[in-house]
């Protein structure tokens, strides 16, 4: 096990990767009541096209079956529910998937080790039958009803959809309807043997417990299940045209005042730590230019042209970037007018290094901030692990980010780039 | 001074709270006032400058906000910054004389902001009703709740707002000054030379023996129906019960405990058979409210399926008026109840929120009286209970009939 000391923020990490390929990071935090765990898998609603475990050709399976996935992931053989079981230990207990990943989690402040032991052998027992697969199609369409009804979902999907045209980001981590009654048990065990192989995922405990007890139960737990290490899976994106697909969408909905959002589509460097960095010079431009400090905000809160629903916000994943602003407004056509005028001209713009500053102090506070709570500790440890960085390594790499790095974002914002998606209110 | 030190967190907390009844009258008024009093200050004449100075102070934040807690309207101002240990500057202070500077830097308020704060305000109020589950959920509590204190939403109504002139809010944030009773709370790695800076910017103030809890009751002749239908692909079904028990009240602890195994936790009746046994919803739980003593249920259903749901969400509540609850299943319960009070402390905000209700209701718990009480309740207790609850109002927001 390796030892990680950071003196700046006072915190240990223990880290080991098993014999089957298992990643187990443990943060012992001693002032806390609670441990909180999770097991990650990476894998997420992106994933869908790679090679199969043992196979040598590609495949592209369903939108949509990272997230079902996770739903079946709890059924037993023994017809129980792992998740009540879970439960059953006194800890909280819940899964989610994102783009790029699926966790499976809980928290609590007794029973770890023995619910620690259940996490590990619930997720590591598939079980999938023709029959529970149907019945979970229809709580997965409920859900999938119950987003449509949010115009910030939407909006933000709408606007995905536009921009992009082969990336799997433009369908929602939850699939399409067609796409979910697609999903059969045969392939959720295609994709569960490829993705949920130890040497694909990691284990990462926080809070308090004993470090060196729990690193020997995980050992012996995961050299009973005889997994073998694996090499990394395979997968692929589609090509992606620079091109948007669409420039304007126009919906309906039981809304009281129109939403405008654009989104923007960038060209996001190829190596992750670039990519990590371009992303950060992404937020600080947003933060010079968008936030509420910003010039931009101002005159358009005192055109009238935005109310207090106003955001702006980016993200960059493998083979894409994007950045979005949007409002409700009065004057749709006028806002997008001067939004789109305003993101175009940033290229004309001298970076402001006093400015500049102020937006990295401001990030660097929000990111000792989330240090705070041992869920965004925990859950902001492992995103960085996809970029070859440590948590720690973040300060610095926020105070080395230069205008040159800003204004290469600048350079690319383009009329042909930006996409508008409009919200009206349903006539009655 | 309200203080919940401790030295796990990276971060502080420093809040000041303007506290008396909430009215019909002084709804409007309490929630357009803060904004306002955030726009524009003697020193920081423009949002901008305020925003700008505060992440100068490493993207501390203001958050600005009336909430109630049970009969009490809390106008709260807070700072959130990082600890002064990360930084080579006396952020501390600095935050203490912004939030100074929000409170009390007026000679009046900003009048050119108050047309562009009382439309951002109207906006705000109008887009609630977007999200179709919480305007299911107060249409409910409208609908339960007429005629009674309670009914009152605290983030006042448009018929509330527009009337508000600067005249009147100016006249308002004079008064408030004077006359409410003032909380300052503060939490972090606070040490005595911290805390004595604070007492030079703000001083509690405690004059009106407030008391969050009401005691307003209601005779049920008849459960009321309501069925409202919009443009949404899901029906919202929310059902309100009273249930007459309040805090402070020695079946407190088994209300809780009732209202966790209907439909407070993921064990719970509610989860259990609705969502999981019959797939007839995404989304389905209870809540108990010990400020007014009532339940209610919300849920997401299937349209086609909504008849199905009330008859087994009624199956289930009989169920548990009819039988105890086993041993085990109660200590599900009680697990979870224990876990979330314990969990609390690891939480910065949500200890101090939890701190801050014991000092409200004038009875300070400690976490370990507050767990024992949880421990003591028996099944009989639980399902005593469940018979003194009874149905108030069923609230359906429905799809459009085509």
């Amino acid at each position: 096990m390796k030892h990680i000391y950071n003196e700046k923020f006072n915190e240990h990490v223990y880290h080991d990767v098993l014999d089957n390929g298992l990643d187990v990071y443990l943060i012992p935090k001693t002032d806390f009541h609670k441990t909180f765990v999770t097991f990650t898998t990476n894998y997420g609603s992106l994933d869908q096209t790679f090679i199969p475990i043992g196979k040598d050709k590609k495949i592209t399976q369903p939108a949509g079956i990272a997230h079902f996935l996770e739903h079946k992931v709890f059924a037993m053989p023994d017809k129980t529910d792992a998740f009540e079981k879970l439960s059953s230990y006194g800890v909280k207990a819940n899964a989610f998937t994102t783009f790029d990943k699926t966790v499976y989690l809980f928290s609590g402040t007794s029973n770890i080790e023995e619910a620690l032991v259940y996490l590990l052998d619930f997720v590591q027992t598939p079980y999938f039958t023709k029959r529970s697969v149907e019945k979970e199609q229809g709580i997965i369409l409920e859900e999938l009803l119950m987003y449509k009804d949010y115009p910030s979902q939407r909006m933000l999907y709408g606007l995905l959809a536009n921009l992009y045209k082969n990336h799997p980001i433009n369908t929602e981590i939850i699939g399409t309807e067609a796409s979910i009654k697609k999903i059969t048990h045969n392939k959720l065990y295609q994709a569960y043997n490829t993705f949920y192989h130890p040497s694909n995922m990691r284990l990462t405990v926080i809070g308090n417990f004993d470090y060196e007890r729990f690193y020997e139960l995980i050992k012996e737990n995961q050299a009973s299940k005889g997994f073998q290490k694996s090499k990394p899976v395979v997968g692929f994106l589609p090509k992606e045209p620079k091109k948007i697909v669409n420039d304007l969408t126009t919906i309906e909905m039981s809304v009281n005042m129109t939403q405008v959002g654009l989104g923007v589509k960038l060209e996001p460097k190829t190596n992750s730590l670039d990519r990590f960095r371009q992303g950060l010079a992404l937020q600080l431009l947003e933060g010079m230019y968008f936030s509420d400090s910003s010039d931009h905000y101002q005159t358009l809160l005192k055109s009238g042209l935005i109310n207090g629903s106003y955001e702006s916000y980016s993200f960059e994943l493998p083979g894409m970037m994007a950045c979005f602003v949007s409002s409700e407004t009065t004057q749709p056509d006028t806002f997008k007018k001067v939004v789109t005028e305003m993101l175009v001209n940033l290229k004309r713009k001298k970076i402001d290094e006093v400015k500049l500053t102020r937006q990295k102090k401001t990030m660097l506070g929000s990111f000792i901030g989330s240090l705070n709570s041992l869920e965004s500790f925990n859950l902001g440890f492992q995103n960085y692990i996809p970029y070859g960085i440590s948590i720690f390594d973040v300060p610095e790499i926020i105070e080395s980010i230069t205008a040159e790095e800003l204004k290469n974002i600048t350079k690319q914002i383009k009329h042909s780039q930006i996409s508008t998606y409009i919200i009206n209110p349903k006539k009655v | 001074m309200i203080i919940d030190k401790s030295n796990k967190f990276k971060t502080t907390i420093i809040s000041v709270r303007f506290k008396e009844k909430i009215t019909k009258e002084n709804v409007g008024l309490r929630a357009l006032l803060p904004n306002l009093m955030s726009a524009s200050t003697n020193v920081y004449k423009t949002r901008q400058a305020l925003s700008e100075a505060l992440e100068d102070l490493y993207g501390a934040s203001i958050n600005v906000r009336t909430t109630k807690t049970g009969l009490i309207s809390i106008m709260e101002f807070s700072i959130y910054f990082i600890n002064q240990s990360f930084t080579e500057e006396p952020v501390f202070e600095e935050a203490l004389e912004i939030l100074h500077e929000v409170v009390y830097g007026h000679k009046n308020l900003p009048k050119k902001e108050f047309e562009l704060e009382k439309r951002l305000l109207l906006e705000k109020i109008a887009s609630f009703d977007n999200d179709k589950t919480s305007f299911a959920l107060s249409n409910l509590f409208e609908t339960m709740f007429e005629n009674e204190q309670y009914g009152i939403r605290t983030s006042g109504k448009i018929e509330d707002v527009k009337p508000i002139t600067y005249d009147i809010l100016n006249r308002y944030y004079k008064e408030m000054l004077k006359t409410n009773d003032i909380d300052v709370v503060i939490s972090g790695q606070v040490d005595e030379s911290l805390l004595k800076l604070v007492s030079k910017y703000f001083i509690p103030r405690n004059n009106l023996a407030l008391n969050p809890i009401d005691y307003e009751d209601k005779q049920i002749e008849m459960i009321k129906n309501k069925v409202d239908y919009d443009t949404i692909s899901q029906s919202k079904v929310n059902i309100g019960y009273r249930l007459p028990i309040r805090y402070k009240e020695t079946l407190l602890p088994a209300a809780t405990l009732f209202n966790t195994a209907l439909g407070g936790a993921v064990h719970s009746r509610l989860f259990v058979n609705v969502r999981e046994k019959h797939s007839l919803c995404y989304y389905i739980g209870s809540r108990f409210d010990a400020f007014k003593g009532f339940m209610y249920i919300y849920s997401g259903i299937d349209k086609s399926r909504v008849d199905l749901a009330l008859k087994v969400i009624d199956e289930q509540i009989e169920d548990l008026q009819n039988k105890p609850l086993s041993e085990t299943e109660l200590n599900l319960s009680k697990e979870s109840i224990i876990n979330a009070l314990i969990e609390n402390q690891d939480s910065q905000s949500a200890s101090l929120a939890n701190l801050y209700l014991q000092t409200l209701l004038n009875n300070p718990l400690t976490l370990a009286e507050q767990i024992d009480k949880i421990r003591a309740v028996t099944p009989k207790e639980v399902q005593a209970i469940a018979k003194t609850i009874k149905k108030d109002t069923l609230y359906i927001l429905a799809p459009e009939v085509k």
